[in-house]
């Protein structure tokens, strides 16, 4: 009896794994093939796509046109700075506004909530035309905080609706012990309540990231200047009318995707205590 | 050590009134409790004493000085609350040190306050560790410890028990009135469980529906219940209560016709009366007599100690009638209650007020 449940036990496990490893080498297939390739050379993309490098067909041109030709590493540290500074922006203020409205009662708190949930519905590319014509007046473009700002505001909708829910879940009687032991609002939320919804930070900090690193939309328009250049719009330089230089641009797209592989990996066990804390207690 | 003054408070959410006008005086070195069922207002009540709600009319004073404008942090209270609410990234120290550091002590005056409160509390092994590594009652033991490191003038209790399972229960609520007696200090203790109650309060105040309905000692709430509402909350198990078909200055007719010799005083006698009595002023015969009961047993709960017969009478009513253990009784069984008139009390049906009875048995006698 108790063989035949460890059996089935294992059949069940066995089962579970074979459909995640399924969904990972799906996931995984594009961004492989994209490593392959970066390594080998044009005629080898082109006629052994999915052949792994050999000694033959090994080639880094890509990544030496990459990194030699125009201002990769100027490019890459844009990136890095825009969605650096968005996405401390996105957890400092997202944080605090959910804070408010879950925290305080005052007129109108149900209406504010519901106005910053709005913003997930609303894509904020909508609105292109009118931000464009508000740098210009304030002089921001093709500077990094014009880019910051917009994925500020662009962030925020979903990180208010993901973190005030959270910050419901932390005991009122904490909050309450703060107050009387003295310490200020300020101090219980970022002492006492920001570290207990660290998992909710993460899960937001990942969302909020990828979208960043990879647009195109905002710095084509708001910052396309040589200095202000990101990863994503630097690599547009090998994408021509008429011919594509493919080894730069699978060379660039796997370097780009380092920084993120960094993050998630820093982020990825905060992430997953947040996306199940809601299921498994 | 201070006393405490409530005076016509209200508190309301919206058009929800959930105090509604309450008055009390606490007693320097007292031990109150809040007792009432859940939505009574107890809590409400407590932290507006704490500073945690703003009150919506009326005053609070500590020794006839207003606190009502102070922030928590000013009234010198302190709290403990149901879910501990230890700081979960500080140990054991850091938690009682908190306090004492935003108030600005000398380091040589927290480490000795703290090393004072943790000798008392026998918390001395625990001082390093996170709340996370100590169980149910060492929590609550620290969140105490943090209450008495900044001598307060006042204790607020926040139904401190509720959390921890029945064994360590009484055994946290000992150390609750041991910490009492020997600091002497004025506490208000917030509960829903009548035996915390009943056990550690020098006074009760019993809340229902945001208006105080008895304030009295354990044995006042017991023995002369204010209302029906505090006859049916304090003692377990509940009061019995018989309708009365008609009330004269010198007897009392129950429904089914016993006649029962207690007097009243009441000037106007009230249409509806009911009749109150605990289930061990109940005693079953098995033959009838002038003035028993007659009933049929419905269910015996054993408990070891005692019996508790659960009765119905002719009428439909039913009552619970505590009995010695050594006797077994059956479903079905015919008996007959004998009710014992010292414990016997009149409600006015209609307000709930209680009515003053006396036996006049022995006066016709």
């Amino acid at each position: 009896m108790a063989i035949s449940r460890a059996r089935r036990n294992r059949i069940a496990e066995l089962g579970a794994h074979v459909i995640l490893l399924t969904f990972a080498v799906i996931a995984l297939f594009p961004v492989l093939l994209i490593l392959i390739n970066s390594l080998k050379t044009k005629k080898a993309i082109f006629r052994q796509p999915l052949e792994f490098p050999t000694s033959e067909t090994l080639d880094l041109v890509g990544y030496s046109t990459v990194l030699q030709q125009g201002n990769f590493p100027l490019y890459f540290w844009n990136s890095l700075f825009v969605t650096g500074a968005s996405l401390c922006l996105i957890l400092l203020f997202g944080a605090m506004a959910a804070f408010a409205l879950s925290e305080y009662r005052f007129r109108g708190n149900r209406l504010m909530g519901l106005y910053m949930a709005l913003g997930i519905m609303i894509p904020i590319r909508l609105g292109t035309v009118g931000i464009l014509r508000l740098m210009v007046t304030t002089d921001l473009v093709n500077t990094h905080w014009a880019l910051i700002l917009v994925y500020t505001a662009q962030g925020l909708p979903l990180a208010i609706f993901i973190l005030s829910e959270f910050m419901s879940t932390v005991s009122s009687d904490l909050k309450s012990a703060g107050r009387i032991d003295g310490l200020s609002e300020y101090s219980i939320f970022f002492r006492l309540v920001l570290p207990l919804i660290r998992p909710a930070m993460a899960t937001v900090a990942v969302f909020s990231m990828i979208p960043i690193w990879n647009d195109l939309w905002f710095p084509l328009i708001l910052a396309p200047a040589e200095h202000t250049k990101t990863l994503t719009l630097g690599a547009q330089v090998f994408v021509g009318q008429y011919s594509n230089n493919w080894n730069a641009i699978l060379a660039a797209m796997a370097l780009a995707v380092i920084p993120v592989l960094i993050l998630y990996t820093l982020f990825s066990r905060q992430l997953i205590r947040g996306l199940t804390s809601g299921a498994v207690k | 050590m201070a006393n405490l003054k409530i005076s016509s408070l209200y508190k309301s959410f919206g058009a929800e009134n959930v105090l509604d006008g309450i008055n009390l005086d606490i007693q320097s070195g007292e031990f109150l409790v809040l007792l009432g069922p859940s939505g009574c207002g107890k809590s409400t009540l407590l932290r507006i004493m704490a500073g945690l709600e703003d009150e919506s009319a009326g005053d609070i004073a500590i020794e006839g000085k207003s606190i009502a404008h102070l922030p928590p942090s000013k009234r010198e209270i302190a709290m403990v609350f149901q879910t501990y609410a230890l700081y979960p990234h500080l140990s054991v120290r850091g938690n009682m040190e908190l306090v004492l550091k935003q108030a600005g002590y000398s380091k040589a005056e927290i480490k000795d306050r703290v090393a004072e409160s943790a000798r008392a509390l026998e918390l001395d092994a625990l001082m390093d560790r996170k709340p996370s590594q100590l169980s149910g009652g060492q929590r609550q033991r620290v969140a105490i410890g943090r209450a008495i490191v900044r001598d307060p003038k006042i204790f607020l209790f926040d139904e401190p028990l509720s959390n921890l399972d029945a064994a360590l229960r009484g055994q946290v609520r000992l150390e609750i009135a041991r910490l009492h007696q020997r600091l002497s200090a004025t506490m208000v203790y917030v509960t829903h469980d009548q035996v915390e109650a009943m056990t550690l309060a020098d006074r009760i105040v019993v809340l229902n529906d945001g208006e105080i309905q008895q304030v009295g000692t354990p044995r006042d709430l017991y023995e002369r219940p204010a209302n029906l509402f505090v006859a049916s909350f304090i003692g377990s198990p509940n009061m019995n209560f018989l309708q009365l078909e008609k009330l004269s200055e010198n007897s009392a007719q129950l429904k089914d016709g016993t006649l029962l010799p207690i007097s009243n005083n009441a000037s106007v006698i009230p249409a509806n009366v009911t009749l109150g009595i605990r289930s061990s002023h109940g005693i079953l015969h098995d033959q009838a007599a002038e003035s028993y009961l007659k009933a049929e047993v419905l269910l015996e709960e054993y408990l070891g100690d005692t019996t508790y017969v659960h009765v119905e009478l002719e009428t439909g009513e039913q009552m619970v009638v505590r009995e010695d253990p050594e006797i077994t009784r059956r479903a079905g069984d015919q008996v007959y209650v004998e009710l014992t008139l010292s414990g016997v009390h009149l409600f006015n049906a209609d307000t709930g007020k209680r009515m003053d009875v006396s036996i006049s048995e022995q006066e016709t006698a």
